[in-house]
């Protein structure tokens, strides 16, 4: 399509034509993300593939952290030090960091592996003997290990599932953010494409999906599929994560304000955050495994780590002031506030790393308008998105 | 001269402005120009967008229908008593007939009324509750018509050098040689003849007809009436030609001189005048249509042509934002779209150079739009979609083609179309950079780099119960957003 007329004059085809691969209304995608498969999409979608395994298997001691949180995220894309949450930004600490721990890492690989190594000879010793025995002990054991041994191949496909798809999510994030900087409506579409198979089964978007394939042939441009596609599949979605995000926030805040012992609030915000991170992940279509959420943790903590800053500072004058008010009021509350304010921003920094698309004609939500979600003490049902319904006309 | 006909007609237009004032007052107008020159799609365009209006099924970035704020949509009987209604119902049977014809074009203007029933979209005036009834008069006109507006400036003796040097120009020269020939012959200061004057009047309308066809596409056609009379015709004051008169002096009497220029002064006060006043000066908003692709096909001189037509016609417009006292002082255009049409045509990939052309060409008219404070955008839109999309592969190369039936007598090559084959077409590429689409050089090659074939209009798949038609179309709802959507916000 480069501006060359001169080998390509015009020609007519007849529609038999072997030459011919019609993109015809519904099939758009199917044939044009094959060819797409070998060239395009993998220089994105190769680099997050491969740490894939790894991340399943190790995510352990070893500090390869850094090419795995560059690759699949976009705007994480340099923030290398991910495991340290807030602090840490820049390249050189972390470099220093990473030589002393060298070799305590190799200590402890080492130190790891022997007992790994022993736990495998007892292991094998147990099972050994047990097997060797004739008797119902023996059979009885045979059986559990192949239980164990199923289940165990069962949670781990799921996990490298729930992995691949969130890795799949970064993907497609990527593709549309590409298509949308130059404009090049075939990505788009396939962008587009992918984002319906994620959500193809979700019963409460089949209505959305159904508009969406029959406008989708004839929107022309990347940005206009794109758009139309938030606004079919994703703008619902969006509400319920800022239900849900609210409802997290108000939980965290009036368990840290009743709870009697610190270390019963410490608990229940641990917990609650990470029933949040997996709601809002299957909310946008992750359903994640354990791991999943640990690199979608580690994800959104790189996004905070370079968003936070911006974001802390736009907030931090309604923060000071509602803590200075509240804390004379009850420290408790101040601090239920912090606790809860802090969760929905990991909760909007999760929305960040999870949504497929960047926010091309939806706006993006500010931690401040979730402080009335914060406050909203009353519908605790995820579900219930009814009351948003009518702010949509603000946006 | 021009300027008294001006003055004596203004106070008329003050008060058809004053009934139109107090009609706003209850439920606000807009009225929507919808222009081009012939064959541009004006017909099929504006069937297209009421039918889509109001079955709201297919305008996913119409923001009014997208937000959900309009509650219904449809026809009443217009305002002016004295204009043809556009014949909506008609085309739109034409459109999606079991086989589907494309509607004949524009021979008058026309209008159109269509309410819009809607819940205002800024929160304060929906506090103040109750849905709001806003009038969309949509008028249809000749674009050749709007050729005729810088008439009202000129004198006999201006138009008609302007005239005769332009069918001296080489490109018009054959279509021109028989005119031309006749006005040898003719002397200005002979006496008045009825005959002469009607056969004068006679072949310069042919020579006008035959710079129009396909085969030239000229636009910057003039006086535009001539070649869609509509009842004036063979009135006198459609009788007259430009003759080789001499500038400032004047005509004298009984002379045949002296004739022309009284009837052509009639024409600017009979023809011009009353469409100006009654129709143009009363506009809200305008879309001009263009159809670049035919005039591409024709050649580099036809879209000279085209670019002069253009800045003409967007001479005429007074555009800029409403100001307060424009109750008094009329209306203003505060929003222009110029459209390519048939972007259906080309493949999609090629649609934002068809956008950059059309800008290209518009250029002048656009700054000057923009200087006086309107807003103005360029679109590749299709009205009513006639074809797929597809790919052939060709050796190493993936040519984007369109699939569609081209219409019976096109040819592509040596091919000649019979009308019902179901064809994919690869109409060749437009350059990416507009200026070479504009260059002698490109267009010269002709039909080897790009041919764009015309295609029927689609079949409508069977209907489901209680589905309305869809007319398919390309960035019609864009274009609508840009032109009416902040009317009903």
């Amino acid at each position: 399509m480069t501006g060359e007329p001169k080998g390509r004059a015009p020609a007519a085809f007849n529609l038999d034509d072997p030459r011919l691969s019609a993109d015809l209304p519904l099939k758009d995608e199917a044939p044009a993300q094959k060819p797409e498969g070998p060239k395009g999409p993998p220089a994105a979608s190769r680099e997050p593939a491969p740490d894939k395994p790894g991340a399943a298997a190790s995510s352990g001691p070893q500090p390869n952290a850094k090419p795995r949180a560059a690759a699949p995220q976009p705007k994480a894309a340099t923030p290398p030090p991910s495991d340290q949450p807030a602090g840490t930004m820049a390249a050189p600490p972390q470099k220093a960091i990473s030589r002393t721990r060298k070799w305590g890492g190799i200590f402890l690989s080492a130190v790891g592996g022997l007992v790994v190594l022993a736990m495998l000879i007892w292991v094998q010793d147990t099972f050994l003997t047990l097997l060797g025995r004739h008797d119902w002990i023996g059979w009885a054991a045979t059986i559990l290990l192949a239980v164990a041994v199923f289940s165990f191949a069962m949670i781990l496909a799921r996990e490298i599932a729930g992995l691949a798809r969130l890795s799949a999510m970064t993907t497609v994030r990527k593709r549309a953010d590409s298509a949308l900087m130059v404009e090049d409506t075939k990505q788009a579409r396939v962008a587009a494409g992918e984002i319906r198979a994620i959500f193809a089964e979700r019963r409460e978007l089949a209505d959305g999906l159904a508009r969406l394939r029959k406008h989708e042939r004839d929107i022309m441009d990347a940005k206009q599929v794109l758009s139309l596609t938030e606004r079919e599949l994703l703008v619902p979605l969006d509400k319920l994560a800022r239900v849900t995000i609210g409802s997290s926030g108000r939980r965290v805040l009036v368990v840290t304000t009743l709870s009697p012992a610190a270390i019963i609030s410490v608990g229940f915000v641990a917990y609650e955050n990470f029933r949040m991170l997996r709601n809002l992940a299957s909310i946008y279509g992750g359903r994640p495994g354990f791991f999943a959420i640990l690199k979608l943790m580690r994800l959104i903590a790189g996004h905070l780590a370079l968003t936070g800053g911006i974001a802390f500072t736009d907030d931090i004058l309604s923060q000071v002031l509602g803590q200075g008010v509240t804390a004379r009021v009850s420290k408790r509350l101040g601090e239920g506030l912090i606790n809860g304010g802090f969760t929905m921003r990991i909760g909007l920094a999760a929305v960040e790393v999870l949504r497929p698309l960047p926010y091309v004609e939806a706006r993006q939500p500010r931690f401040r308008e979730f402080v009335s979600e914060f406050l909203k003490v009353g519908h605790r049902f995820a579900g219930e998105i009814a009351p948003e319904g009518k702010e949509r006309g603000k946006g | 001269m021009a300027l008294l006909e001006r003055w004596s007609s203004s106070a008329l237009e003050t008060w058809a402005r004053a009934q139109d004032t107090a009609a706003q007052m209850f439920a606000p107008s807009v009225r929507l120009g919808v222009t081009g020159l012939s064959r541009s799609g004006k017909t099929v365009f504006i069937t297209s967008l009421v039918h889509n209006l109001m079955a709201g099924n297919a305008l996913p970035f119409f923001e009014p229908l997208a937000q959900k704020r309009i509650l219904r949509t449809y026809l009443e009987p217009q305002p002016d008593d004295a204009v043809p209604r556009f014949d909506y119902e008609g085309n739109l049977a034409k459109l999606t007939a079991a086989e589907p014809e494309w509607p004949e074009g524009t021979r008058q203007i026309s209008e159109l009324r269509l309410t819009f029933e809607y819940a205002p979209g800024a929160m304060m005036r929906r506090a103040l509750g109750a849905t709001r009834l806003m009038h969309l008069d949509i008028v249809d006109y000749p674009g050749e018509w709007l050729l005729d507006l810088p008439l009202l400036d000129l004198t006999f003796e201006e138009w008609s050098r302007q005239s005769i040097a332009m069918a001296r120009e080489p490109s018009r020269e054959p279509a021109a040689k028989e005119w031309l020939a006749f006005l040898g012959e003719t002397n200005p200061l002979q006496k008045k003849n009825e005959q002469i004057a009607k056969h004068g009047a006679e072949i310069f309308t042919q020579y006008l007809r035959k710079c129009r066809d396909d085969a030239l596409s000229f636009s910057s056609l003039t006086p535009g009436r001539f070649l869609m009379p509509g009842d004036l015709a063979g009135s006198p004051a459609f009788t007259f030609f430009p003759l080789e008169a001499a500038e400032g002096a004047a005509p004298p009497d009984n002379s045949l001189w002296g004739m022309m220029a009284r009837r052509f002064n009639s024409y600017k006060r009979h023809v011009i005048q009353p469409f100006y006043r009654d129709h143009f000066a009363r506009l809200d908003r305008q879309i001009v249509l263009a159809d670049v692709l035919t005039v591409v096909n024709a050649g580099a001189a036809a879209v000279a042509d085209l670019e002069r037509a253009m800045s003409d016609i967007l001479g005429c417009f007074r555009h800029g934002q409403n100001p307060w006292h424009a109750m008094f002082s009329g209306r203003r255009i505060d929003r222009i779209v110029f459209a390519a049409t048939k972007a259906d045509h080309l493949h999609h990939t090629n649609h934002d150079r068809l956008e950059a052309i059309l800008g290209l060409i518009a250029k002048k008219s656009i700054a000057r739009a923009n200087f006086s404070g309107a807003e103005v955008k360029a679109f590749a839109l299709a009205s009513v979609r006639a074809t797929g999309e597809a790919e052939a592969r060709q050796g190493n190369d993936r040519l984007p083609c369109i699939v569609g039936v081209p219409l019976k007598g096109e040819r592509l090559g040596a091919r000649v179309f019979d009308g019902k084959e179901q064809l994919a077409i690869f109409p060749g590429d437009l350059p990416e950079d507009p200026a070479l689409a504009l260059s002698p050089e490109w267009l010269s090659m002709g039909h080897s780099a790009t041919h764009f074939v015309r295609f029927r209009p689609q079949k409508q798949r069977p209907l489901g119960f209680g589905e309305s038609a869809v007319l398919s179309h390309i960035r019609l709802d864009r274009a609508l957003n840009f032109l009416i959507g902040d009317k009903l916000s």
